[in-house]
């Protein structure tokens, strides 16, 4: 806290400061007839120590200042004034200051120090509870959704429905609770992901494979677009998280499914270049609002504009995802003049990791 | 036609929680099909003992006994069929189950039709016509002809390396099921290499290519991530 030397908390400080002092001195007038001057300093210095441990810098220098003023004129002789007979006593009060400097400077650091600990602290804990709170509602979301999906589910899937209007609403329930699970599915993963512990289960995958479970997992957000896939022959196998880069995969997907016309065309590649492979989905649809490229990446990032109502988090869990795993994402404008995504992940040789 | 209450095929449900046991009774139960419901470990074990199912579907999270626990008990005396049903999130549980005897898994959601078609499978599995029997594999596009050792794709004969056609002969014989990486691995090169999964990635590649008509989107050669694989039919 920068010294913000407000009148009343001048005037608090000092009151501090003289209350301490006072009692200082009378514990040194108790002591007074049976010990030396020098250890009378000790109280003061104890006054000193104990202004910068329960309050601050300030309470500190002015016990500091004015014990020796105190202690001048009560105990030094001649007693009662502040003339000093000898001069040992001017030492005296210069090392007192000194040495008052000292400890209430170290005392206060330390406790500032104390107290950026348990703020942090304080902080991890805070959300730590945030994710948990937000992990167990998701969780008694889940059997709900996954009633309401299995029913409706089962309904479109058994046909025989009484009118086109109510085929209509049965694919919109299924429609509206998918997108709710998705939802929930997110905000899981956003507290799994965003500890700083987060554990990956790294094996061998092959993006080829990770790839196709997404586009199943996406078959019916994706409709009739159009999707050329183009992965060079080279790729070497990726030691990564095969269920959480799905779900990145998924994440990125679902977004081009959101913010592009039904029939506009994708491109998904991949090759090797250098020590990363590279991976990139493009559209040809409206693209990145110009200078957003890095906020899409926020949590709860919202494109107002075309009236789009994703929920914020698809795009900040891939970035976690993607970090996690050592590697980068960016977004820009592609040759499509749409949007496009680009993912770029270290490989490690097989032969280096498994060490034939 | 509804079929003679006696002739219906006795699934039971193993689920603490009560609407999905609803859902399932009432999705199930629609003619082939007749559910007993358990809302525990303790109960389904007794069910499943009184009742002789011809399959359990189980949930994993159970609050009396772990769900893997019960697999491993139920297949201490018995070989039926267990199918198990999951949250998102549980890979390394679903994989225990799996190789602790568990047949199958699916995902909560899901839909009844993806549910019966896994049920279809398990229980095919256990009718004495198993797939491995038969001399010739057939699922309409790709052929096998354990004889000659021949496989078509279309018509067309295919060139497969040995253990090409050995990875394909272990799938024909679990289509439609999961298979674990673990159990894939041990069944194509043996218990010492359970651990390559790198071998069974270029392979299973090698497989798409030959055999898909778009590797990047399979149609039967299918990953289950963080699992294993599924060989659909």
């Amino acid at each position: 806290m920068k010294h913000r030397l407000a009148p009343s908390l001048l005037l608090q400080s000092t009151t501090r400061a003289l209350g301490i002092t006072l009692a200082a001195s009378i514990l040194c007038a108790a002591m007074f007839p049976f010990f030396a001057l020098s250890n009378l300093s000790m109280i003061y210095l104890l006054g000193v120590t104990f202004a910068a441990a329960r309050y601050g810098k300030m309470e500190s220098i002015l016990v500091s200042l004015f014990s020796i003023l105190a202690m001048d004129f009560l105990f030094v002789p001649p007693r009662f004034s502040f003339v000093v007979s000898n001069d040992e006593f001017v030492i005296t009060f210069i090392v007192m200051l000194v040495v008052s400097a000292v400890i209430g400077d170290l005392t206060s650091r330390v406790k500032q120090q104390a107290q950026i600990v348990s703020e942090r602290e304080r902080k991890v804990e805070s959300e730590r509870l945030h994710n948990t709170l937000l992990s167990s509602i998701s969780h008694d979301f889940r059997t709900p959704l996954s009633t309401i999906t299995g029913a409706v589910t089962t309904m479109i899937e058994r046909g025989n429905f009484v009118d086109s209007t109510q085929k209509e609403l049965l694919l919109m329930v299924r429609e509206q609770s998918e997108r709710l699970a998705r939802i929930v599915r997110n905000v899981l993963d956003m507290t799994r992901v965003d500890s700083e512990s987060i554990n990956l289960n790294r094996e061998w995958q092959s993006l080829e494979e990770l790839l196709g479970v997404a586009l199943e997992h996406c078959d019916r957000i994706l409709g009739d677009r159009n999707v050329t896939i183009s992965l060079s022959e080279d790729l070497p196998l990726l030691h990564l998280d095969g269920v959480l880069f799905e779900q990145l995969i998924v994440n990125l997907l679902e977004n081009v499914g959101r913010h592009t016309p039904p029939n506009a065309r994708i491109v998904i590649r991949s090759q090797k270049v250098e020590e990363f492979v590279i991976f990139e989905i493009e559209d040809d649809g409206p693209g990145i609002a110009a200078g957003e490229e890095e906020k899409i990446f926020k949590k709860l990032y919202r494109i107002s504009s075309n009236g789009s109502t994703g929920q914020g988090l698809g795009l900040a869990i891939c970035r976690s995802i993607v970090l996690a795993h050592g590697g980068t994402i960016i977004a820009g404008r592609g040759e499509l003049q749409g949007a496009l995504f680009r993912i770029s992940i270290p490989h490690h040789e097989m032969q280096k990791v498994i060490g034939v | 036609m509804d079929r003679e209450i006696s002739e219906r095929v006795k699934i039971l449900v193993i689920d603490d929680e009560e609407p999905i046991r609803r859902f399932l009774t009432a999705s199930l139960e629609t003619g082939e099909y007749q559910v007993i419901e358990a809302a525990n470990g303790q109960i389904g074990i007794h069910a499943a003992v009184m009742h002789n199912p011809k399959l359990i579907l189980l949930d994993l999270g159970l609050p009396d006994i772990d769900g893997l626990e019960l697999t491993k008990e139920i297949r201490t005396w018995s070989q039926i069929p267990i199918i198990i049903l999951s949250a998102r999130g549980q890979e390394s549980d679903k994989i225990k189950a799996l190789d602790y005897g568990a047949d199958d898994y699916i995902t909560k959601p899901f839909s009844i039709g993806e549910l019966l078609a896994r049920i279809r499978v398990a229980l095919r599995n256990t009718s004495h016509l198993r797939e491995e029997s038969l001399p010739v594999f057939d699922n309409g596009t790709i052929r096998v002809n354990f004889t000659t050792r021949e496989v078509f794709r279309e018509d067309t004969l295919v060139h497969l390396t040995p253990t090409e056609y050995k990875l394909l002969t272990v799938l024909t014989q679990s289509a439609g099921r999961v298979i674990t990486h673990t159990q894939l691995l041990t069944k194509v090169w043996g218990e010492q290499q359970a651990e390559e999964l790198h071998y069974l990635r270029i392979y299973m590649k090698q497989l798409r290519h030959k055999l898909e008509k778009d590797p990047a989107r399979p149609a039967f050669f299918t990953t289950e991530p963080g699992i294993g694989y599924r060989f659909r039919t």
